[in-house]
């Protein structure tokens, strides 16, 4: 198998239940998670991301908050942070700070979805970021991505925003994107069902799984969430 | 470090950019390459300024406020754009980007509105030119602007309630956004303000600034030389924009007005260049109302046109040089210089407006100078709230 990628929103429903998730998450294969920092203006995320957004921005989730969490939580696989621009830029103590702490904490990389590739020289994060890749992208542009230091790069496989769907369209320009950059090509944006991880695993390095997991911990009471997620999972890695 | 492109032209200054995500690149380099395309295209101007002159009602006058003059002892001059079709500035920037559109192929429109008026403005211009139109508008907004969401729906429009987050401006250019993003191929997205990515700041600002380029020409005309000060009202800043833009590189003083709510020390107001800090909001680095941790503050103001958390870029820059003066009103003062207007010239202001009006009271060393204010629109939409107000209800019913 190729590498499972899981976005878990930080605070939703509640502090608690993601620290339980993240738990159950290093039980199973997951190669990478990204924590969602809220944001109170998330333009790049549907409807079942915003509301996790709001849920954790009115439990009092802060990057603060999260840094912390990340520092308490023991665990094997790589953690990615997934925050909009503003939250990183404001971090009260600066940008800096930021830096040396997820630096300290191991953290692999920063995945900003309102920073695209022609704006990254203009923002002084001075930490891997990941770049995305859509569709429409430019060749030249994604030939560009292979003089940059970046983990991994983040194909967003739909025209939308984040959300589930049941077709998986663009597989040839996937496979065109993975011969071009050199480095691992995960794919992400409706990914919801088995069929689509194993077509995915056929042309890219791996996939990343956010709303069909938001969508369960909308579903279950929370009591429910942590195991109902290693179900799904183990699902989907069912191939 | 690793990343290897150059700065481009697509800041004022620091101020600007394009923050969005990378799946709306390939959209605003087609919009950037179109506007570059028809920018050199003289019949796409003649067509533009024949629609404006034609259809909505250009050149403006520019009226001598007499009672108003009387009573504050200078002489101020009214930019009425309150008389264009539609009833705001609006329609100015609206006909340009649905020309453009129409011109790049797309079949539909979208467009965000607070007031209500960018709207009516969008949905008016894609009947003209036969698009399909989808309106989105904060239900907050919905509730305060009832006659623009009816004249909407009657001109062919759909207008989409939006109930997430403060269901204002800000939460209706979010879902605007959204959609675009889905629907990139066949939807061009018709941006009200000089906010948003570039080049929307741009685009905008210049189909606008025929506000100051006419008022230019009038204020020689009959003053025989430019004014002292020039007024006008700031929420994202379009009318400002526009009507500063021609006077930049002249001696004029020029004073943008944002919206103070129940006051710009208070929490409820809508001052982003006052009590802002820089930030990164709808893909622009600008001023922007923000919390200790970067999220987005809920803003307020009487005035739903105004009530926005963040600002164009281009005002964070003429703020940042001293090039413009910014200020702010408290929803108060606007309402007294609302019934002012009436009272005194006949004239019913939107309360977006009455912000910029507002502050000629507060000029010190107004007397004996020529002030411009641009009334970018009517009041006709803000009766209800205005006469649903405890202030108003005290004084005149």
């Amino acid at each position: 198998m190729k590498d499972f990628v899981a976005y878990i929103p930080v605070g939703y429903p509640d502090m608690e239940v993601t620290v339980r998730v993240l738990k159950v998450l290093d039980t199973l294969p997951v190669k990478a998670v990204e924590l969602g920092i809220p944001f109170s203006d998330p333009i790049a995320d549907g409807p079942v991301i915003q509301t996790a957004h709001a849920i954790a921005l009115k439990n009092g989730v802060t990057l603060e908050r999260v840094l912390n969490m990340i520092s308490e939580i023991k665990v094997r696989y790589g953690i990615y942070v997934m925050s909009y621009l503003n939250v990183l830029l404001r971090f009260p103590s600066g940008v800096n700070e930021l830096v040396r702490r997820l630096h300290n904490l191991g953290v692999q990389g920063l995945i900003i979805p309102d920073l695209p590739l022609k704006e990254m020289d203009n923002v002084q994060i001075d930490f891997p970021l990941v770049p995305f890749v859509a569709p429409n992208t430019k060749d030249e542009e994604i030939r560009r991505i292979n003089e940059m230091e970046a983990p991994f790069v983040y194909y967003i496989s739909r025209f939308g925003v984040t959300g589930t769907r049941w077709d998986l369209p663009f597989l040839d320009h996937i496979e065109k994107v993975k011969k071009t950059v050199n480095k691992p090509l995960y794919v992400g944006f409706g990914i919801s069902r088995p069929e689509q991880v194993k077509a995915v695993w056929k042309v890219a390095d791996g996939v990343i799984v956010g709303s069909a997991l938001v969508k369960i911990m909308e579903k279950f009471p929370a009591s429910e969430i942590p195991s109902q997620i290693e179900k799904a999972i183990e699902e989907l890695l069912e191939v | 470090m690793r990343r290897g492109y150059e700065k481009m032209e697509r800041y004022f200054g620091d101020y600007g950019g394009q923050f969005v995500p990378e799946i709306l690149m390939p959209a605003l380099n087609e919009l950037e390459e179109a506007y570059d395309r028809v920018v050199k295209d003289e019949s796409f101007w003649k067509e533009y300024r024949s629609l404006l002159e034609n259809y909505a009602g250009r050149p403006t006058p520019l009226y001598l406020a007499k009672q108003l003059s009387e009573k504050y002892e200078a002489r101020i001059y009214l930019k009425r754009e309150d008389l264009l079709h539609t009833g705001a500035h609006k329609i100015n920037n609206a006909i340009g980007q649905v020309l453009l559109a129409k011109c790049m192929g797309k079949k539909r429109v979208i467009a965000e509105t607070g007031a209500g008026q960018h709207g009516v403005a969008t949905a008016t211009a894609a009947a003209l030119f036969g698009l399909e139109c989808a309106i989105y508008m904060g239900s907050e907004d919905m509730e305060r602007q009832r006659p623009n969401v009816e004249r909407m729906a009657l001109l062919g429009a759909k207008v989409v309630p939006v109930g997430t987050g403060s269901k204002t401006l800000k939460d209706a250019i979010n879902e605007a956004m959204r959609d675009w993003i889905t629907n990139l191929q066949t939807t061009y997205y018709v941006i009200g303000s000089v906010v948003g990515p570039y080049p929307y700041p741009v685009i905008v600002r210049n189909f606008q600034k025929v506000i100051g380029e006419e008022t230019k020409a009038q204020v020689l005309e009959v003053e025989g030389n430019l004014p002292d000060y020039v007024l006008a009202c700031v929420g994202g800043g379009s009318n400002a924009a526009g009507m500063f833009y021609p006077f930049i590189d002249e001696n004029v003083k020029l004073i943008g007005v944002e919206a103070g709510g129940k006051g710009p020390n208070t929490d409820e107001h809508a001052a982003s260049l006052l009590k802002g800090k820089i930030g990164y909001l709808h893909g622009s680095k600008t001023m922007v109302l923000q919390d200790q941790w970067g999220q987005i503050k809920v803003t307020h103001s009487i005035s739903a046109g105004l009530d926005y958390p963040g600002v164009g870029p281009e005002h964070t820059f003429w703020k940042e040089t001293g090039r413009v003066q910014y200020e702010a009103v408290t929803d108060e003062e606007a309402l007294e210089a609302f019934l002012e207007l009436s009272r005194l010239e006949g004239i019913v202001p939107a309360l977006e407006s009455a912000h910029a009006l507002a502050f000629v009271k507060r000029l010190r060393d107004r007397e004996g100078k020529t002030i411009v204010v641009n009334l970018s629109g009517r009041g006709d939409k803000d009766l209800e709230s205005v006469l649903n107000n405890p202030y108003v209800r005290e004084r005149i019913l």
